[in-house]
This record gives structure tokens, sequence and C-alpha cells, in this order.
């Protein structure tokens, strides 16, 4: 069941009445078989795991919660943590280190004959294990008391709106709110409607528009300058409007149900340097990897070379966490020599001049970092390192494509849209700006949001991209 | 937390917006239906169920869509079945709905048979990607009346489908968001200017004598064009296949056969359905129905597969290939109806 489609409206407009109509502790069951129907749609028998996950975790966590030995606490986590990152591994990663494993054995001049294993890949598991995690560890630090309902619990990690790609929540902030009375207020139903408006037009028209510009470049045998910039332009609006869509719709979903989702996306596309991107951008994977990873790993606090040995080996995995290829680890790879780059600037800069802040600088950062998230949604969308070699070498070459004029028209027209409401809400810092507009202003945006959505959608369903992750 | 008075104000600018919304967005419908022209193709679907409704039915009537609509030309078919004489001649008309899947043959079917106008022998001919994307939208939007929506929800079509095309049916944006986008996009006003055109009735086939050929016949199709409809496997949806036992069933009880023709694909998509297991799926899901229902007979256990000069696209034959297709359809109907001559009374050969 996709949110843009029609079942998904069905059913999320049959939870809001049956929600809005029940008590608390009937709202949560509610919601949690609403759940488990939600994630069953794609594939029921992938419901067990979430159930491993689900049971492991919490009896675990009041298990580390009872025992006064630190030394069993550590078993317990780890025992948790290897548990739910084992399945992830089974499920997402078998594949690709066995077939990587088989590559090497072969370039060795070494023959490893093993059966071909196709494992499918459940929908959201990247997710919902993360959000697992994260109880466990923080329970483990005693930064969470372990919930005492299993039904609450089980809703934390399963809650639909954004079980299949996010936003990964803590539970302090999803928990928390599972735990305790919700009241939808006036403020809330409109930021839902909003959101959910303009996450439909962001997926349906600019995200499924854009798709087809971006996979006819991608799916070029040969590749000019202009094509390249052209296609990987297209990629980074659709990439943007589809993931960035679809946290709309399940904050707005949430919403609707009294329930607030943290934010992924802060107009990313406006970061003058890698640090302020991933402040920006699928913010609660870049915290959840800072707060669980970097952190652990020493961050900052063990000098200059092990910060970017850090910084380097977070994004090397955040890369791999995206998906079992290898071009997403070199995506990683590229973004954290981005950062531990960066960083090594800034410091020198700083301790040599000081800080200016000017326009033309300012202007001067954002294209800079707008070329550097560019190749590296090359990299990205890339199918092969030969094709990242090919656009790459493309990129230097001038002969006139006829793709390039027209995806880049289309980019620029589907792309306005996106960039001018960023604008507004970041230049006013408030990404619900919008919302507070006057009446008419308002009304006839909804209008535009609207029509757009029922002329200009892509009507045959697409999947969203990181359902996949 | 906010505070009440803030909430209710809040509250109160939601349900003033959403009033504005809602009224804004019902008088724009309103005007659009006014102002603007229903689709040729809702036109000649209404049009063309009229006619086969209130017109005495023929021998043998052809139903299926848009492919067997242009890929069958019954005048050719009747041509070549009168050509060895029987006791009377026999009447043969295309009625397929182009733009439609199977659902709506069963109550076309349904409503003829209401109306007191049989046909003896039905050539149902419809597309095997349609039957896991039957266009429930433009049954509900642009078909069906209310006892049809009510029996194909009891057949088994989802609630989501029938919201959806309850909508298309209130809502002239929905209706036509194909047409409106194709106009708003690439400036395709071909929508809005053969509205208002005469819509085409069964039987005015234009095509008397052999078409000509092809004039490019080194035009080939390449895989990667293939359209998503016809990269689907082969899996028709439970309530299509609801849809179709029924249609068998209705025919059945009032003693007609039908004959379930397969039309021609070319290569790629034959390679491609080949590959993927879509043609025996298929093959198998024929033989199931010839197996089960005694009124049933399959012709052509597969789609023949015809060059790449005889398409238009990769799913519709162009008048050539429809010409040589009704040639090879005569024949095996002649020769199968020689050896079963009481499926067709009184025109024992």
């Amino acid at each position: 069941m996709l949110f843009n489609s029609i079942a998904y409206l069905v059913f999320l407009g049959l939870v809001w009445v049956l929600h809005s109509l029940l008590p608390l502790k009937w709202q949560n069951r509610l919601l949690l078989i609403a759940s488990y129907v939600f994630y069953g749609s794609w594939d029921w028998r992938f419901l067990s795991l979430i159930w491993i996950s689900t049971l492991s975790t919490y009896y675990l966590s009041h298990a580390i919660a009872r025992t006064g030995s630190q030394k069993q606490r550590k078993r317990y986590v780890a025992f948790g943590a290897m548990l739910n990152l084992g399945i992830l591994g089974v499920f997402k990663y078998f594949g690709f280190f066995h077939e990587s494993l088989q590559d090497l054995a072969g370039a060795l001049g070494i023959s490893l004959h093993g059966p071909a294993i196709h494992i499918i890949l459940p929908v959201g598991i990247s997710f919902y294990t993360f959000q697992a995690i994260s109880y466990l560890i923080d329970v483990y630090r005693k930064d969470y008391q372990p919930s005492q309902s299993l039904t609450n619990y089980a809703l934390f990690i399963s809650f639909f709106p954004q079980l299949v790609a996010g936003p990964i929540e803590r539970p302090s902030h999803l928990l928390d709110q599972l735990e305790k009375p919700r009241r939808v207020t006036g403020e809330m139903l409109h930021e839902a409607l909003y959101l959910l408006l303009w996450g439909f037009f962001k997926k349906v028209v600019v995200a499924d528009t854009l798709a087809l510009r971006a996979d006819a470049v991608f799916s070029a045998d040969e590749f000019t300058s202009g094509m390249v910039i052209a296609g990987t332009v297209a990629f980074a609006f659709q990439i943007y409007a589809d993931f960035s869509g679809y946290t709309d719709i399940a904050r707005g979903s949430a919403r609707l149900l009294g329930i607030r989702l943290n934010k992924n996306f802060l107009f990313p596309y406006f970061s003058k340097s890698p640090q302020e991107f991933w402040s920006r951008w699928h913010i609660s994977l870049s915290t959840w990897l800072r707060d669980y990873l970097y952190i652990p790993l020493g961050g900052n606090r063990r000098g200059e070379l092990k910060t970017y040995r850090n910084l380097i080996v977070t994004m090397l995995l955040g890369g791999l966490w995206h998906g079992a290829a290898w071009n997403f680890v070199l995506w990683g790879g590229y973004h954290g020599a981005a950062l531990a780059i960066h960083r090594f600037f800034k410091s020198t800069y700083k301790s040599r001049s000081g800080t200016q802040h000017s326009v033309v600088s300012g202007l001067i950062k954002l294209t800079l970092m707008t070329a550097v998230t560019l190749y590296g949604w090359l990299l990205f969308r890339a199918s092969s390192f030969q094709q990242i070699q090919d656009m790459t070498s493309g990129l230097f070459s001038s002969e006139p494509a006829a793709l390039f004029l027209a995806t880049f028209l289309k980019t620029c027209v589907y792309g306005a849209p996106l960039i001018l409401v960023d604008f507004v809400c970041y230049r006013s810092n408030d990404e619900f700006a919008i919302v507070k507009w006057p009446l008419v202003p308002l009304v006839l945006f909804y209008l535009a949001l609207i029509y757009g959505i029922l002329i200009l959608g892509v009507t045959n369903v697409q999947q969203f991209i990181y359902f996949t992750f | 937390m906010f505070s009440s008075s803030s909430t209710s104000l809040s509250k109160k600018r939601l349900l003033l917006i959403v009033g504005i919304l809602t009224g804004a967005v019902v008088l724009l419908e309103i005007l659009f239906s006014s102002l603007l022209p229903e689709g040729l193709m809702t036109q000649s679907l209404r049009g063309k169920c009229d006619y086969i409704v209130s017109h005495p039915a023929p021998d043998i009537q052809v139903m299926g869509d848009s492919v067997s609509q242009g890929g069958i030309f019954a005048n050719r078919l009747e041509e070549t079945l009168n050509a060895h004489p029987g006791s009377r001649p026999v009447t043969v008309r295309n009625d397929s709905l182009g733009g439609t899947s199977p659902l709506f043959a069963y109550y076309v079917l349904k409503r003829q048979l209401r109306a007191g106008h049989k046909p003896d022998v039905i050539l149902f001919a419809p597309n095997m990607a349609v039957t896991s994307n039957p266009i429930p939208e433009r049954f509900w939007g642009r078909f069906a009346r209310p006892g049809e929506m009510a029996e194909s929800l009891r057949l088994g079509m989802p609630l989501s489908d029938m919201v959806f095309g309850l909508a298309c049916r209130l809502s002239y944006t929905m209706r036509y968001r194909e047409e409106l986008r194709g106009a708003v996009t690439a400036g395709n006003l071909e929508f809005f200017k053969t509205a208002r055109l005469p819509v085409e009735l069964p039987g005015s086939e234009s095509v008397e004598s052999q078409p000509a050929p092809p004039e490019n016949p080194n035009e080939t199709f390449d895989a990667r064009e293939l359209p998503w409809m016809l990269k689907q496997p082969f899996r028709p949806l439970p309530y299509v296949d609801n849809h179709i036992r029924a249609f068998i069933e209705l025919a059945a009880e009032n003693g007609i056969h039908i004959f379930w023709i397969p039309m021609p694909i070319p290569q790629v998509v034959s390679d491609f359905q080949r590959e993927s297991g879509t043609v025996a799926g298929f093959e198998r899901y024929l033989q199931s129905f010839a197996t089960e229902y005694e009124n049933v007979r399959i012709l052509f256990p597969e789609s023949a597969v015809y060059p790449d000069s005889h398409f238009k696209d990769t799913w519709h034959l162009t008048d050539f290939g429809a010409w040589n297709f009704s040639g090879t359809l005569g024949e095996a109907l002649t020769m199968y109806l020689s050896e079963n001559p009481e499926l067709l009374p009184g025109t024992a050969r």
C-alpha cells in the first residue's frame, strides 16, 4: 500500500475516523493493528521479522533495566544489536557480500561455486531496525526507561506513517507521545493538510515526472557534459521531491492522529558546506549515525586525524545503509571525504583569518556545495562503476545532445515550485511559513496543489526511492 | 501545547479554509463540466453502448477493447464466412469498445440481453494486459449505472477503486486528467477539438477492400520502449476474473457460444512475454475456461506473432495487419463452424 495510492487515502481516512472515536488505550491498539495491516499489505510473511525485532528489544530492554551488573547489561545490549543487525545483514546484505566475495575470489584466480541466493528485501527493514537498536542503546545508556506496555512499544516500532521509510524516531520523541493522551489541535490539522497536499504534489508531480527524464539520461549508452549535468540535476530534484514528499505525507498522516514526527529535511539544497548539508538532509539518519556511531567511535575528541577517520567510517557505513551496492559505499565515502576536507579547511581558515561572511562568499560556498552534492548524486544513481567512469568522462565532452535541453527545461519547470516554497520557508526560518499566509493566497496555493496533483500527477503509481533502502 | 483560545482560533481558520477550498473546487468542477466537452472516448463509449442495446444483435458479435476494435474487420470476417454460402448469410458486427476492459463486456451484454438482443456467437478478444489493469476508474467514472456499480462491488471490486471511480464520476478534472495533462504539458488540444465530432458507430468501418501494405516495412519495436502494462506479469485480478466468469455464465444461460480470440502481438512483445512466463500463464488461463465452461472455445491457443510492420504501436494492428488477421480468423471460424453447424442455427454448410 503505497502512500501515493487511493488505497492508502481510504485506509488513512478509515483509521483517522476510528482513531478520533476511541479512547487512548484503544487508539494505540487500533494503530498497532492498522500498522500491521499496512505492513502486511506488502508481504505478510515479513511481519514475523518486525515481531522478532519488537519482542527481542522489548524483553532485552527490561532485562537491561533489571540487572545491576554492567557486564550483563553490555551482553544484553550487544546480543540485541547483533540479533537485529544480523537479520538486517541476512536480508539486505547477504547476496551483496556473497557476490562480492565471489568476484574477489574470481579476480584472485580462485573459483568459488555456491548456489545463487536471492533474498527478497523486506520493505522498511533498515528503518525499523535502526529504531529498535536506538531504543535498546538508550535504555542501556540509562537515557530512557523501558516501556511498560508491549502494545505501545510495538506501535513505536511499527507506527505505519513512518514504518517503511522513516523518519527514524527516538523513543524519547515518539514513544513518549504514544504513551501519553494526545490532543489533535486545529493547528496540527492544518499542518497535516499542508504536509499531505505538499507531499503528494512533490511525489506525483515533481518526483515522478523528473524520474522519467533522469532515467532517460542514466540509461543512455553515451554521455556528453550537457546530458550528464541535466540528468544529474533532474535526479537531484527527483530524489529530494520523492523522499521529502514521502516524509511530508508521513508527518501529515501522523499529525492527523495527534503525533508529531521529526523533521527529516530542512532546505538541504541551500546548504553551504557538507556539514550543513548533513544537518539538513535525512536528518533522522544523520543524527542517528552521529549519536550511535560517530560519537562512540570517538567523534572529534581524539585529535584531528582520528576525527577525519571517524567521519569517513561513519559516512561509509551510512552509504552502505542505503543499499547493498558499491556505489552507495562510494557515495558515503565521498561525503565522508567532503566532510573531512571541509573540516580541515574550516579549521585552517578560521585560525588564520577568523570568520568572514558576505553575500559573495555565501554564493561561492552555495555553488561549490551544489557541485559537490550533484556529483554525489551521480555516484548514487549510477548503476555501475563503469557508468560512473563514462559519465565523469562525459562531463568533459561538449558534443550537443538532444536529451540535454528537454531534460534541463523540464527540470527547471518542475523543480521551480520546490525551490520557491523552500526559499519562502528558509527565509522565514519556518517550515510552516505558508500555512500562516493570508486566506486568499493560501487557498489559491492549495488549489494550485490540488489541480497540479490531479492534472500533472503521474497516474501510474511509482514506488518511493527510499522504500528500497 | 497551545492555549485553548489559539486552538479554537486555528480550528476556525482551518474550517474556513477547508470550506472555501471545497466551495472553490465544487465551483470549478461545475464550470468545467458545463463549459468543456465530454471526451470523445466517453461519447463514443456511450454512443456505441446505446447502439448495441437498441439494435438487433448480429449472428456473430466481436467484443473486446481498442486492440480488437481496430484489429478485427467485421466486413472482412463476414465476407470470408459468407464465401461458402449456407442456408442464410451470417452477419458480423464489431462491438469492441476502445479504452475498456472485460468488466465492460459483461455489463454491455447484460444490457443488450435485457433489451432482447441476443447474438449466437461472441468473439471475445480482450487484451491480456487489461486483466491486471482493468481501468476501473473509467468503468465507474464514465460508464456504470448504480445497479452495475453495486454488482461490481459484489464481484469483488476493491473499495479504493470505487472511491477513485466515484471521484472520477463527480469531477471533470479527474475524469479527463490524462487529456488535460496532454493539453497542459504538450499543448495537445485535440481532445477539445474532436469531442464534438459525431461518434463512430458499429458497422461504420470504411475498409471495403484490401488496405495498402505498410509504408515502412522495416520499422521495428525496441524492447526498452515497451509500455509498462505489457511488461507486467500475467496475473488477472480476482474481480476481473469474477467478471469474466459472470460474462461467460451469462452467455451460457442465454445459449451464446464464446470464442476467445488472442489478438496478434509483435515479436518483441512475444519474446518478452515468453521469457517472463506470461505467454504460458495466459495459455493456461484460456485452457482453464475452455475446460470449465462448455460454451467457451479456443480457436488459437496463443497470440500469433505478426511482423512489426503490421502494427501501429506495440498493441494495435494497422489496417493491413487487421485485414490479414481478419482473413485468418474468418478461415479458422469457417472451418470450425462447418464442423459444428449447431453453433449458428440455420447456417449449415
